[in-house]
């Protein structure tokens, strides 16, 4: 049979596109059992599978895919655990969810592709892969949402402009401590994703960013002739001295990745703690790596290492990475053959625990997490409050609030410690449901109700230049001292010093004391101190240079008012009334109005200096705001706006005044820790059986009080047994039992020893009893 | 396996005693078997479970009263073996009540209740084999009856012995889960030797020799 030759043309076409499948094949090489890596001297190759030159002129960044696709399954890889969020159906135990972050409107929405309780799905929030990438990307290891096919790429992305966040294998196996966790978090921020990964590698530096590019910049228009200072597009000088004659780069590679670059995304410590104290999991200290438990073969389905989960992933070894696996001398492993004791493991021997809180208890309730105190423990994690990224500006936060420890059952019916947080948004009520808001939508109903601060640093940044002014100028209201900081922001501190009796104060600060801005003087004097008035009429110049301001400044005392009237200072009678001390305010047509507004002085003495964010009242404007927002654009439908926080949901009634309830989504979401595991001598129960087991024991009893960004004094407050779905009043009289265990024993003791007595004497008795049958048989 | 094991022993026990009485009454009749032996059986056993059941916990009571003559019993003698009576029933059914019918070991209300009277019934089984001893001495009769009481009292030591070790901070897990296993088939084996001894007891025709 002939071919014709575009029959051939067309199978060689064809057997081209198979190759990568050919490839993948090919990948499926066993192990030959050599424990070293591979020296990894190879090419970087760009995203369009070519060779990178270094001394190009514009060269590309490395794409992982080409790279390092020719030994290594890509398609494979980006099944991962860290990688599958969106497309694997299986998604496991409740992990911590991605939180989704705005400040300004007091807003921490859990959210996650896992099908996980109690969060909150991208796209019920609106948020497309591109915005998810762009809020999350800094913790993210790449691949996954972050690298959408064609046609998942919704219309408002800059895809074209960024490329895609690609997974970055060096993140986890760069054996080098170049390696830069800060720099891929910068590189996200810029949009730069198609640079970010050899940006944080040190293989090269990342200069310019596509955010600031037009949308219709593409890869292939290279870079900017046109803006050399503002709009310059990404590019990548590499580091040549990495690179030998054949163009090849060496790659430190760790095939268990160091502990440090988990900790970039994994790390939990207490808020309040110092570096110096905090303690290192006892399995590090040991010198186990996070992965040697945490293992996976080239799918990179890792072994999160919970109870359960070799049902759930089908893979019967991962329940020897368990604690129960590794430590215990379970059945289940003897019976699969495999030992226990991997890596040293201990047995534990645990003495005087009763075997059913083995059998209650996960191992975690006792060794792992923060100890039970009367409150919970706050911590920060690496990607709820954004930490590990440094640079100039701080990038991590107290907002949102995780708390530990709270004992939840697992799905095996162990108590298990869990981390919690409360869920904190805007939404609009419809029956039951509450849909969330994005924080834009409430920013701009809102608007400057969100921003109390601002008109307070105004003032403050405009006194500020006053000319020789001996200090910082600040304001004491409510016995606070409220000054400017570096961000623009207020910072408050506490004065216990003497002030005029007058609502608000204004101050410079010198050396930890405060002179007034401007002090009291002879009024009536015909002719003002020089000193004085230059001070008076500066401060007066100053305010007139505040932005939006619609009165003019002046100063009240006495019956004399002080103001600058086209461009000259000058004294009048004050109608009003009189004042004891120079006043600062606003003037209009004889209406004298505080230099900072009542409602936004309130809500800084609420919530500046604090970790909450929101006042009461600024909620029930922002909620009002949001239905007359709503009222003009004429819907149909008269919605109800609401603000879930600090485990409540927070309404107007119909007097018009804020009331808080329960609702289901005020719940707070739930996760389970399993680290830091502390030594033996730090576990819960070291002390006995009233570590847990009595009258107001932390374990039973901590006050679980909601924490959110409202400062309320209506927070959900609860008893940590409430999540055990225990009754309190049983665990309080069982806890009162333990103080009669000393008199019981005492009983058991003395009643062993007569029963054992007597039955001692019973048998010798006996003995002898049968011994004298014998006798006289014979 | 425990469960088994016991449900096991309960039903054995159960028709050991219900054939043993029913030959044991054949006998006393002096009835020889016949063809249609288990056509009485079946009839003895509805007949003797229907005046069972017919006969109010009063009267029952007041009957065992009359042939055992409990009522000339001291106060002391009566709180004593009533205390026992009591601890032991309830330890009885709730340690397997759970063991049979849950899934979830003993907890919650009934477990306080365990432990309280299982010290209560420590000391009220001392105080028993104090006043009884010399009474089931084998010197004087090497009868069932004795051996079932020692058993007992064994298997009380037993639950006492395991229960305090549970308490005290000086055995390992897999010695407490041992610990745990005696405490439950010496809970078994003192049910089934106070079954035993009851039966031997009520099942005896002669009545108590009045101590007057």
């Amino acid at each position: 049979m002939k071919h014709k030759p575009i029959q051939i043309i067309f199978f060689l076409i064809f057997l081209t596109g198979l190759s990568p499948a050919f490839a993948q094949e090919k990948k499926k090489i066993p192990w030959d059992g050599n424990r070293t890596v591979p020296v990894h001297n190879i090419p970087l190759r760009d995203e369009f599978n070519e060779t990178i030159i270094p001394t190009e002129s514009f060269p590309l960044p490395y794409s992982s895919r080409y790279t390092c696709e020719p030994c290594h399954a890509y398609g494979r890889i980006s099944q991962g655990l860290h990688f599958n969020a969106f497309s694997s159906d299986r998604h496991g135990r409740p992990g911590e969810p991605w939180i989704w972050v705005d400040r300004d409107t007091g807003s921490s929405i859990p959210v996650s592709y896992r099908d996980w309780p109690g969060v909150f799905r991208p796209e019920e929030l609106g948020l497309t892969f591109w915005e998810f990438t762009l809020l999350f990307g800094r913790h993210m290891t790449g691949g996954g949402v972050g690298e959408p096919a064609v046609d998942e790429r919704s219309p408002d992305s800059r895809w074209n402009v960024s490329g895609t966040l690609e997974i970055n294998c060096l993140a986890c196996h760069n054996n080098s401590r170049k390696q830069s966790h800060s720099e891929w978090a910068f590189q996200i921020l810029r949009q730069n994703f198609r640079w970010a990964a050899v940006a944080s590698s040190a293989l090269g530096e990342v200069g310019g960013m596509a955010s600031r590019l037009s949308g219709t910049w593409d890869i292939y228009d290279g870079s900017n002739p046109d803006d050399s200072e503002y709009a310059i597009a990404p590019y990548v000088r590499y580091d040549k001295t990495r690179f030998n004659s054949k163009h090849e780069v060496f790659f430190d590679i760790n095939h268990r990745p160091n502990d440090e670059r988990c900790l970039a995304c994994h790390s939990v410590s207490p808020a309040s703690q110092s570096q110096f104290l905090a303690e290192s999991d006892v399995h590090t200290a040991a010198g186990i790596k996070c992965a040697d438990c945490h293992r996976n073969d080239i799918s990179h389905t890792m072994i999160r290492g919970y109870e359960g989960e070799s049902e759930q992933y089908k893979n019967p070894s991962a329940s020897d990475f368990t604690c129960r696996g590794c430590h215990l001398r379970e059945k289940k492993s003897q019976k699969q053959g495999v030992s226990s004791g991997r890596l040293g493991a201990p047995y534990p021997i645990h003495k005087k625990i009763p075997p059913i809180h083995i059998e209650k208890l996960s191992c975690t309730a006792c060794h792992s997490g923060s100890l039970p105190q009367k409150k919970l423990t706050r911590v920060k994690t690496s990607r709820a409050n954004r930490l590990g990224i440094y640079g100039i500006a701080r990038w991590d936060m107290d907002f949102p609030a995780v708390q530990e420890p709270v004992f939840h059952r697992d799905s095996n019916g162990r108590l298990t410690p869990n981390r919690l947080v409360w869920p904190s948004f805007w939404g609009c009520l419809e029956g039951e449901e509450i849909s969330p808001l994005r924080p834009e939508t409430v920013k701009k109903a809102a608007g400057p109700i969100l921003y109390p601060e601002s008109e307070a640093a105004e003032i403050l940044s405009a006194l500020s230049m006053i000319p020789n002014l001996e200090g910082t100028p600040v304001f004491v209201y409510s016995g606070r001292v409220y000054k400017l900081n570096f961000d623009g922001e207020l910072d408050a501190s506490e004065y216990s010093g003497e002030i005029p009796e007058v609502g608000l104060f204004w101050a410079f600060k010198k050396n930890n004391s405060l002179s007034p801005l401007i002090p009291e003087f002879d009024r009536e004097s015909d002719a003002l101190d020089r000193e004085i008035e230059y001070r008076i009429q500066d401060t007066l110049e100053a305010l007139n240079k505040v932005k939006k301001q619609l009165y003019k400044p002046a100063v009240i005392y006495g019956n004399k008012i002080y103001q600058i009237s086209e461009g000259y200072f000058e004294i009048k009678e004050w109608n009003g009334k009189a004042q004891d001390f120079p006043r600062l305010c606003w003037l209009k047509d004889n209406e004298i109005k505080n230099l900072i507004s009542e409602f936004n002085l309130n809500a800084i003495k609420e919530t500046v200096g604090y970790s909450e964010l929101l006042s009461e009242e600024q909620v029930k404007k922002i909620l009002t705001a949001l239905s007359e927002a709503d009222a003009s654009q004429d819907s149909e439908t008269n919605k109800e706006y609401v603000y879930i926080s600090n485990g409540k949901m927070f309404r107007i009634n119909q007097q018009g005044s804020l009331e808080s309830s329960e609702h289901p989504a005020s719940e707070p979401v739930l996760w389970p820790l399993a680290h830091q595991v502390r030594p033996v001598q730090q576990s819960l129960g070291i002390n006995g059986c009233s570590d847990c087991h009595s009258w107001d024991s932390n374990f039973f009893f901590a006050d679980v009080t909601a924490a959110g960004p409202l400062n309320t004094k209506n927070s959900a407050e609860r008893s940590a047994h409430s999540f055990m779905g225990l009754g309190g009043l049983y665990q309080k009289i069982f806890g009162l039992s333990f103080y009669a265990r000393p008199f019981l024993k005492v009983i058991l003791f003395i009643a062993a020893l007569f029963l054992g007595s007597i039955l001692i004497i019973t048998f010798v008795k006996t003995l002898g009893f049968l011994t004298g049958l014998l006798e006289k048989r014979r | 396996m425990f469960s088994m094991i016991s449900f096991v022993s309960f039903i054995s026990v159960a028709a050991f005693l219900v054939t043993f009485s029913y030959t044991k009454q054949k006998k006393a009749k002096k009835e020889s078997p016949d063809k249609k032996q288990a056509q009485n059986f079946s009839d003895w056993l509805v007949s003797g479970l229907r005046s069972f059941f017919k006969t109010s916990l009063k009267n029952r009571i007041k009957k065992i009263n009359r042939k055992h003559l409990i009522s000339e019993l001291s106060i002391t003698e009566k709180i004593i073996w009533g205390g026992l009576v009591f601890s032991f029933l309830y330890l009885f059914l709730s340690g397997f009540f759970f063991s049979l019918f849950s899934l979830r070991q003993m907890f919650g209300v009934p477990l306080l209740f365990h432990i309280v009277l299982g010290g209560l019934f420590a000391v009220f089984l001392c105080v028993c084999l104090f006043l009884s001893a010399e009474k089931f001495s084998f010197s004087l009769s090497f009868s069932f009856k004795n051996i079932l009481f020692w058993i007992f009292m064994l298997s009380g030591l037993f639950l006492a012995g395991t229960s305090l070790c549970m308490m005290v901070p000086l055995f390992t897990y897999r010695t407490q889960l041992f610990l745990f296993e005696l405490h439950r088939y010496s809970a078994l084996t003192a049910t089934l030797a106070a079954v035993l001894f009851l039966y031997t007891v009520f099942s005896n025709n002669e009545k108590r020799k009045n101590r007057g």
